[in-house]
C-alpha cells in the first residue's frame, strides 16, 4: 500500500507543468536521437547533461531518463523505413521490420514496434516499482563482498554478452578499470599516476572517457568516412496501424519472454538495450514457435526486439537506484547527473529521498504513453531529421562534447583528455579492442576497488570470503561459469563442425 | 622471398598496437610498485589492484602479440561487434562509400579539434566555435556555404545565450583583446 500511494504521488508529481514540459522534450530528443545514426541515444543523454546542471534533481534525472527510454524506440523507424538501424539496438529490426515493410506492410511494422515499445517498457517499469523497494531493503543488509560480486558479474557480463575477440575485450575492460585508478586512492590516500598534476590528483571523470570515447570517437570515424549520406529511399505514406487483438494473443509468449529477458539482462550492469535486443531475438530464432518465419518480415523478430529493449530500461534503473551501480551506459551518465546534484543512489535514497524516486518511476510511465502519442503522431516528422546534413550536426555534436566535458569540473584539462579519449577510442576500433569494456571499467572501477580492497582488509586478504557468504558466492560462481562456458563455446562448435565434416565424409 | 618479407610486414603490423600496449603497461607497473603510502600491517597497498589489472593486460597482449606474429595479419575477431557496426545491409552503393576511408579528413578534423581546444583559451567560446563549427562543416565536404556561415553564426549565439545566461556554465571568455569582443558579443546577447 505504502509503494501505491508513493507511486500515485510520483506520477502526480511527473504530470506538473515544468516536470511534464521536460519530460516531453526529453521524449522528443530521445526519439531524435534514435533516429539519427550517428548519435546514439548514451551520446544524446550525455550531450543533454550539461543542461540539467541548474534543474531540480528530480527534474534532471526525468528528462535523461526520458531521452533514455524514447531512444530505445526511435531509431526503429528509420530500421524499418530506410534500413538504417538509428541505434545498435535496432539492427535485428532489419531483419524482419523491413521485410515486412517491403512486403507493404510498413503501417503494420510500426504497430508492432510501437506496441511492443509501450507494452514491454509498462511491463518492466510494474516490475521495476514492486521490486525496488523490497529489494533495496535486501541491499541494505549486502556488505563488499555482495557489492564487489555485483560488480564483478557486471564486469564479466560485458565480456560475456559481447562478441569479438575475448582476449581484447578483457584487455579493454581492464584499461578501464586501470583509468579509474588515476588519482588520490581512496583507502590508503596514496597518489596514483598522477604524476604530479593537480588535475590528474583528482582523478579521470568518467564522463569524459564515456564521452571520449563514444562521441568523440565516432564523430572522427565519421569523418574519416566523408559523412556519407544514405539515400532515402520515397518511403510513401507512412502510418501506424496496431495489430489487431487475435494478432496480439498469438505473440503473447513472445512478447512475455522478450519482457524478462529485457528486464534481466538491463539490471544486468554493464549489459544494456543492445544486448537485451540481440539476446532475445537469438532467443526467438532459436526456440520460438514461429522462428522458421523469422528473417523474412516475422512480426515475432520485431516483438523480440523492442520489447526487450525498451523493458531493459525498466531494468537499468532497478540497480541503479537500489545499488547506485549502473545497469547500462545511459543510467552510468544519469548516475553522473545524480552525483553532480550531490546526491548518492542507493538502498537508503529509498529513505532519504522516497519522493524523488517515486516521480521517477511515475515519469517512466508518463514517458511511455507520451511517447506512444508522439511515435504514432510524428513518424514522419521525425524521419525528415535524417534529411539535415551529417556534417552540421556532427559539427555540433562535437561542441556540445566540449561544453560537456568542460562543465564537468570548469577545467579545460578535461576537454582535452576527452579528446585524448577520443582518439584512443577511434584507434580501439580500428585495432578491433571493443569500447564498451572500457567504459564499463571506467564506470564501475571505483566501486569495485572499494569493494574489494575493504573486504581484503575487513576480512585480512581472505579472498575466499567472496565464495563463502551465499549471496556473493552464487553470484561470483555465476560470473565464473559464464565466462568459462564463453571459453569453451568456440572449441565445442569446433569440435561439432569437425564432427559433422567427417560424418559427411 | 617478396612475399615472406610482406607477410612479415603484416605481422609486425598486426602486433604493433599490442606491442604499444605491452610496453605502456610495463611502464606502468613499474610506477605501481613505487606508490608511496604508511604500511599497515598486511595489507594489500594502493599498488596492489593496479598491479594485477596491469598484469592481466601484459600476460593477454604478449599471447595477442605471439598469435599475430605467428599467424599474422589481424588479431581474430570471431563476430563483428554490434555496437561497432555503422550501417548493416544498407545498399551496394553506400556500403562501397562506407567502406572508403579519407585520411586527410581525418588529420584536418583532428587538427582543427585541437587547435580548438587550444584556441578556446585564448581567443574565448564564442568566436572559437563559431570558426569551428563552419570549418568542421567544410572538413565534412559540405559546401552550401550560406548554411555553412549561418548555421554556425545562430548555432553560436544560441549555444552562447543558452550556456551563459539560461544554464550559468562560464565558458572561456579568452584573453585580451578577444576577451574584450567576447563580453562585447555577450552584452549584445544581454548577457551580463
Amino acid at each position: 500500500m505504502e509503494i501505491l500511494s508513493h507511486f500515485v504521488s510520483g506520477i502526480m508529481q511527473t504530470l506538473s507543468p515544468v516536470t511534464f514540459s521536460l519530460l516531453v522534450i526529453g521524449i522528443i530528443l530521445g526519439l531524435i536521437a534514435g533516429v539519427l545514426p550517428g548519435l546514439t541515444v548514451v551520446m544524446g543523454v550525455i550531450l543533454i547533461l550539461p543542461f540539467t546542471y541548474p534543474m531540480d534533481t528530480t527534474n534532471a534525472i526525468i528528462i535523461l531518463t526520458a531521452i533514455y527510454i524514447a531512444g530505445t524506440y526511435g531509431g526503429a523507424f528509420t530500421s524499418i523505413l530506410f534500413k538504417i538501424p538509428g541505434e545498435p539496438i535496432h539492427v535485428p529490426l532489419l531483419w524482419d521490420g523491413y521485410p515486412m515493410a517491403r512486403k507493404g506492410q510498413v503501417a503494420k511494422a510500426l504497430g508492432w514496434t510501437l506496441y511492443a515499445a509501450i507494452g514491454g517498457g509498462l511491463l518492466a517499469a510494474l516490475v521495476m516499482v514492486s521490486v525496488s523497494e523490497p529489494f533495496a531493503k535486501v541491499a541494505l543488509s549486502f556488505s563488499t563482498p555482495e557489492y564487489f560480486a555485483i560488480v564483478f558479474l557486471g564486469l564479466t557480463s560485458v565480456i560475456v554478452l559481447g562478441t569479438g575477440n575475448i582476449r581484447q575485450a578483457v584487455v579493454s575492460l581492464a584499461l578501464g578499470l586501470l583509468l579509474a585508478t588515476v588519482g588520490v586512492d581512496d583507502i590508503y590516500g596514496a597518489q596514483r599516476f598522477t604524476f604530479g598534476t593537480a588535475i590528474l590528483r583528482d582523478g579521470i571523470d568518467y564522463l569524459t572517457v564515456m564521452v571520449g570515447t563514444y562521441a568523440v570517437a565516432e564523430v572522427i570515424s565519421r569523418l574519416e568516412h566523408g559523412f556519407v549520406s544514405p539515400n532515402l529511399e520515397q518511403a510513401g505514406k507512412i502510418k501506424t496501424t496496431f495489430p489487431t487483438f487475435k494478432e496480439y494473443r498469438s505473440r503473447i509468449g513472445v512478447f512475455l519472454r522478450s519482457t524478462v529477458i529485457g528486464t534481466i539482462i538491463g539490471a544486468v550492469p554493464g549489459a544494456g538495450a543492445t544486448v537485451a535486443s540481440f539476446v532475445s531475438y537469438g532467443v526467438e530464432k532459436q526456440y520460438g514457435k514461429n522462428r522458421d518465419e523469422m528473417g523474412k518480415g516475422a512480426p515475432e523478430g520485431i516483438v523480440a526486439c523492442q520489447t526487450a529493449a525498451t523493458a531493459s530500461v525498466g531494468g537499468a534503473l532497478v540497480p541503479l537506484l537500489t545499488l547506485g551501480i549502473p545497469g547500462s551506459g545511459c543510467t552510468a551518465v544519469i548516475l553522473g547527473a545524480f552525483l553532480l546534484h550531490g546526491i548518492q543512489p542507493g538502498p537508503q535514497i529509498f529513505i532519504t529521498s522516497p519522493d524523488m524516486v517515486y516521480a521517477i518511476y511515475g515519469s517512466v510511465f508518463v514517458g511511455l504513453a507520451v511517447m506512444a502519442v508522439i511515435g504514432y503522431f510524428a513518424v514522419k516528422p521525425l524521419c525528415r531529421v535524417l534529411d539535415a546534413p551529417e556534417a552540421l550536426t556532427s559539427a555540433f555534436i562535437m561542441v556540445l562534447c566540449f561544453i560537456g566535458g568542460f562543465t564537468i569540473r570548469n577545467n579545460i584539462t578535461d576537454v582535452w583528455m576527452m579528446v585524448i579519449f577520443g582518439l584512443v577510442g577511434y584507434f580501439m576500433e580500428r585495432y578491433h579492442y571493443p569500447i564498451a569494456p572500457l567504459v564499463l571499467g571506467a564506470i564501475l572501477g571505483p566501486i569495485a576497488e572499494r569493494a574489494f580492497m575493504t573486504t581484503m582488509i575487513s576480512f585480512s586478504n581472505d579472498w575466499t570470503i567472496f565464495f563463502t557468504r551465499p549471496i556473493s558466492g552464487v553470484i561470483m560462481i555465476l560470473s565464473i561459469v559464464s565466462i568459462l562456458l564463453t571459453l569453451a563455446a568456440p572449441i565445442l562448435r569446433k569440435r561439432k563442425r569437425q564432427a559433422q565434416s567427417s560424418v559427411g565424409q | 622471398m617478396k612475399s615472406v618479407k610482406k607477410s612479415l610486414m603484416e605481422r609486425l603490423k598486426g602486433a604493433a598496437f599490442s606491442g604499444i600496449l605491452v610496453v605502456a603497461a610495463i611502464y606502468f607497473f613499474n610506477l605501481a610498485t613505487q606508490f608511496e603510502y604508511s604500511q599497515r600491517g598486511e595489507q594489500l597497498g594502493p599498488g596492489f589492484w593496479p598491479k594485477l589489472l596491469l598484469g592481466i593486460i601484459i600476460i593477454l597482449t604478449l599471447v595477442d602479440i605471439v598469435l599475430a606474429l605467428c599467424k599474422g595479419g589481424k588479431p581474430a575477431t570471431e563476430v563483428s561487434s554490434a555496437e561497432n557496426n555503422e550501417v548493416l545491409e544498407a545498399g551496394e552503393g553506400l556500403q562501397d562509400e562506407v567502406q572508403k576511408r579519407y585520411p586527410k579528413l581525418l588529420i584536418i578534423g583532428g587538427l582543427m579539434t585541437v587547435a580548438y581546444v587550444y584556441l578556446i583559451g585564448i581567443i574565448g567560446f564564442a568566436l572559437c566555435t563559431f570558426f569551428y563549427l563552419a570549418g568542421f562543416m567544410y572538413a565534412g565536404r559540405f559546401r552550401r556555404h550560406v548554411m555553412i556561415w549561418v548555421s554556425s553564426l545562430v548555432g553560436t549565439v544560441f549555444l552562447v545565450f543558452l550556456f551563459i545566461k539560461v544554464v550559468y556554465v562560464s565558458l572561456p571568455t579568452g584573453i585580451p583583446p578577444f576577451e574584450g569582443l567576447t563580453l562585447m558579443i555577450y552584452s549584445l546577447l544581454g548577457v551580463n
